[in-house]
């Protein structure tokens, strides 16, 4: 159950000598006043204007897990809360944030952002990335029009909301896994850009993987 | 931040280009919109397998498809009998230039020079020292990487003692190793002697922070040493204390130099000898290790005295423990409440055995743990009460849960997916009780490993059938046995294990319920996956056996290939 250490090897040395600081009921309390901070500034709503200028509102909590509208909030060193609450709707422009794909985003964030944080004691991040999405995440994702599910994943991914695209990765891979060259480029409406020769001679290349076909 | 399309400088000409020869609307339903960055994130999630089956869709997919590839793993390359050989490893290796992880078994051992030859960045590896791997090579592999080696992990099946003084050797090259695990056996690779070094005054890797341990009482000098250089560096230790070869006076050294290794964040012990000792010493560490975040024991509890001692030690001193496991053998009836671990309010993972046919631990979870993100149980009656409470847990993501009576699994899997919408994942593990012979074959296996001598004991575990939450689907995976066996010794009978397994596998293909596949009774929309046995060995202190073992069972299931393809069949058809 226990997360791996880091590999990496940039990771500096412990520094020896620190006296141990950790106070765990000290910690405790504070961590439990965070999250009650977070419910609260969760009540507070912002608005959200998507490329076609639909204006979308969103808890403040949900709203920074996009890490680009945080840093928008952080500029405006606003420190009355109401006052963010009643501001012009933060623009998003670019133009994957859809209507469509803006309202899906909000729906996500309001499901997520009260998700338990990552803790920084352990490194889980290989278990994070095999996991199988949950039941919600993946009635989410699954969206019938492919042109909407790229929109969300391409705004999910301007707006810097590391967990949604991690979710759209996962579906995409879901649905790519185990198909051939082919039909994964008929399923994504892939353009072949290589010559009938380039391809044989990567499908060559790569024999081994077809062996047990 | 990753960049969309038009944003990314190289893609424009490309991206104008495709506009050009399609519509607007086809454009935005094709992948080929997402630009470089994006699109390597996202197929940085695909299998090995899936990457080199996909290198021709397309140029950009080709140029980003492997760039991602961090870590090659044996799962990776044995997956679906796919015949991998020293070439083809090979070209593995060369279009994955940015592999820095490889876990490797024996089978690949040959491979070794193709990986010195190929992985430039590889700083962590997990290889296997037995026969057919050359002095050579180990040498060649540990000048080349050794100042860039920062995680190995070495799995000795071999009794050569030039290959493992060469790999000693080739470690002390490895100055940035930050995780180290060695499997000890004997006349091997002493690993306490490798850290203090021979006179037992060096620090021979200033940036360890992960190890594994066998202690017994010829390594207590060299483990105060340890103990004294490593304290401030040190984050997860996983000790194995054996009860031969260690006295109370070892295990007090043992314990009062684990406690005052202040960096540790987690602690793994594996404790044999008489539990009483081992109580006093835990509140000791809880004292001490004030960054102890995670603490693992296995350990078997005699009685119910002993577990609620074992619980109050755990209450009292170690509050700030977000991660607690323990398994081990519990008194045959046990009374446990989640009230006897209030104190732990940071509590976030949490595996152990709950009292049998009885709700009595799952009743008020939520008051008792209320930061549980994971809950893996074993035993427990699963009733209406118990089901609330597991649901008022804000935070639970993960329920793993074997051998439960009450409802059934498909009612406790169909209500925890209505009552709690964050969970993510649901697994239950059961016996199916309908393969009564099968279960008491497996039982007296399970008997057998137990009742060998000291040290020489095995353990197991042992599921029919494994549910597992998927979509709107309850997945029904047919699971004949798990077993893990360690650590394996020299009173260990090989044939007498694969005999017996053998007759597992025959009752398992004789029994009529098979063709009825009595686990999917219950069910409606069930997928059954084919059959799968799954061997895992731990091999410790007497190699030779562990290879022997694990030779003759790989043996013994490709003879009954042909049988077991034809359950899985039945298993499908009967669905």
């Amino acid at each position: 159950m226990n997360g791996e250490y880091s590999l990496d090897t940039t990771e500096g040395m412990a520094a020896s000598g620190d006296p141990p600081t950790n106070n765990a009921v000290d910690d405790y309390d504070a961590e439990e006043a965070l999250e009650r901070q977070r419910e609260e500034e969760n009540k507070i709503k912002i608005k959200l204007k998507s490329f076609e200028g639909g204006v979308y509102e969103c808890g403040l909590t949900a709203a920074k897990m996009s890490v680009m509208v945080a840093n928008m909030l952080d500029a405006l060193q606003e420190t009355d809360l109401t006052k963010i609450a009643t501001r012009e709707p933060i623009p998003l422009q670019n133009d994957a944030v859809t209507n469509k794909a803006l309202e899906k985003i909000v729906e996500w964030v309001d499901h997520h952002w009260d998700d338990p944080p990552i803790d920084p004691d352990f490194d889980d991040e290989k278990e994070r990335r095999n996991e199988e999405l949950s039941h919600w995440d993946k009635q989410f994702i699954d969206i019938a029009d492919q042109g909407e599910l790229f929109d969300i994943i391409a705004a999910a991914n301007f707006m810097d909301i590391k967990g949604l695209v991690e979710v759209g990765a996962k579906h995409i891979c879901n649905k790519i896994k185990g198909k051939s060259c082919t039909e994964v480029r008929e399923m994504l409406k892939i353009h072949n850009d290589f010559t009938p020769e380039e391809e044989a001679a990567i499908h060559k290349e790569n024999e081994w993987i077809y062996a047990k076909d | 931040m990753l960049k969309t399309g038009r944003k990314d400088r190289a893609p424009v000409v490309q991206w104008e280009r495709r506009v050009g020869l399609r519509s607007d609307t086809n454009m935005k339903q094709s992948m080929d919109r997402l630009g470089d960055d994006l699109c390597q994130h996202l197929l940085s999630y695909l299998s090995l397998e899936d990457r080199f089956r996909c290198e021709c869709v397309s140029k950009q997919w080709q140029r980003l498809i492997y760039t991602t590839v961090t870590e090659i793993t044996h799962e990776d390359l044995d997956s679906n009998e796919l015949t991998i050989t020293e070439k083809t490893l090979d070209s593995i290796l060369k279009k994955c230039q940015n592999v820095k992880t490889l876990v490797v078994n024996r089978k690949h051992n040959p491979w070794l020079d193709s990986i010195t030859k190929r992985c430039t960045h590889l700083n962590a590896i997990h290889m296997t020292l037995n026969d057919s791997v050359s002095v050579e090579s180990i040498e060649r592999f540990f000048r080349h990487f050794g100042r860039q080696l920062s995680a190995v992990n070495v799995l000795v099946l071999t009794e050569n003692d030039d290959l493992m003084s060469t790999t000693s050797a080739g470690l002390k090259r490895c100055p940035n190793i930050s995780r180290l695990i060695v499997n000890e056996c004997e006349n091997g690779i002493n690993v306490l002697r490798l850290l203090c070094g021979d006179n037992g005054n060096e620090v021979s890797f200033a940036r360890l922070q992960k190890i594994h341990i066998y202690f017994d009482t010829e390594n207590v000098n060299h483990f105060e040493t340890f103990a004294k250089s490593y304290r401030n560096t040190v984050k997860a230790i996983d000790v194995f204390v054996d009860d031969f070869n260690t006295d109370d006076k070892c295990i007090d050294i043992l314990m009062t130099g684990l406690s005052r290794m202040s960096a540790l964040v987690d602690l793994k012990v594996t404790f044999k000898p008489d539990f009483s000792v081992f109580l006093n010493h835990l509140k000791q560490i809880g004292v001490n290790c004030l960054n102890l975040k995670s603490v693992s024991l296995v350990i078997d509890i005699d009685s119910n005295e002993n577990l609620s001692e074992l619980m109050k030690t755990i209450n009292e001193n170690l509050k700030q423990l977000k991660r607690l496991q323990i398994s081990g053998n519990f008194p045959e009836e046990f009374a446990l409440t989640s009230e006897s671990l209030h104190r732990l309010k940071r509590l976030t993972h949490l595996t152990i055995n709950t009292p049998k046919n009885d709700d009595l631990f799952l009743v008020g979870i939520d008051r008792h743990l209320p930061a549980l993100q994971s809950l893996h149980i074993r035993y427990a009656k699963i009733t209406k009460p118990a089901l609330n409470s597991l649901s008022r847990l804000p935070k639970l993501q993960t329920i793993i849960m074997c051998d439960i009576t009450g409802y059934t699994s498909k009612t406790v899997v169909q209500r925890l997916n209505d009552m709690c919408p964050k969970l993510r994942s649901i697994t239950i593990k059961q016996r199916n009780p309908k393969w009564e012979l099968i279960n008491s074959k497996l039982d007296q296996l399970l008997a057998y490993l137990q009742a060998l001598p000291d040290g020489d004991g095995g353990e197991g575990e042992v599921y029919n059938q494994c549910m597992i939450q998927s979509d709107d689907l309850i997945k029904v995976r047919l699971v004949l046995a798990t077993l893990r066996i360690k650590p394996l010794g020299q009173s260990v009978a090989t044939t007498q294990i694969t005999e017996q397994i053998q007759v597992i596998i025959t009752a398992f293909m004789t029994n009529p319920m098979i063709n009825t596949s009595a686990n999917t009774s219950e069910h409606n929309s069930v997928q059954t996956d084919p059959l799968i046995i799954g061997f895992q060995f731990k091999a410790n202190n007497h190699t030779g056996k562990a290879t022997e073992l694990s030779e003759a069972l790989v043996g013994l299931v490709s003879s009954l290939a042909t049988p077991l393809d034809q359950i899985s069949v039945l298993a499908k058809n009967g669905n």
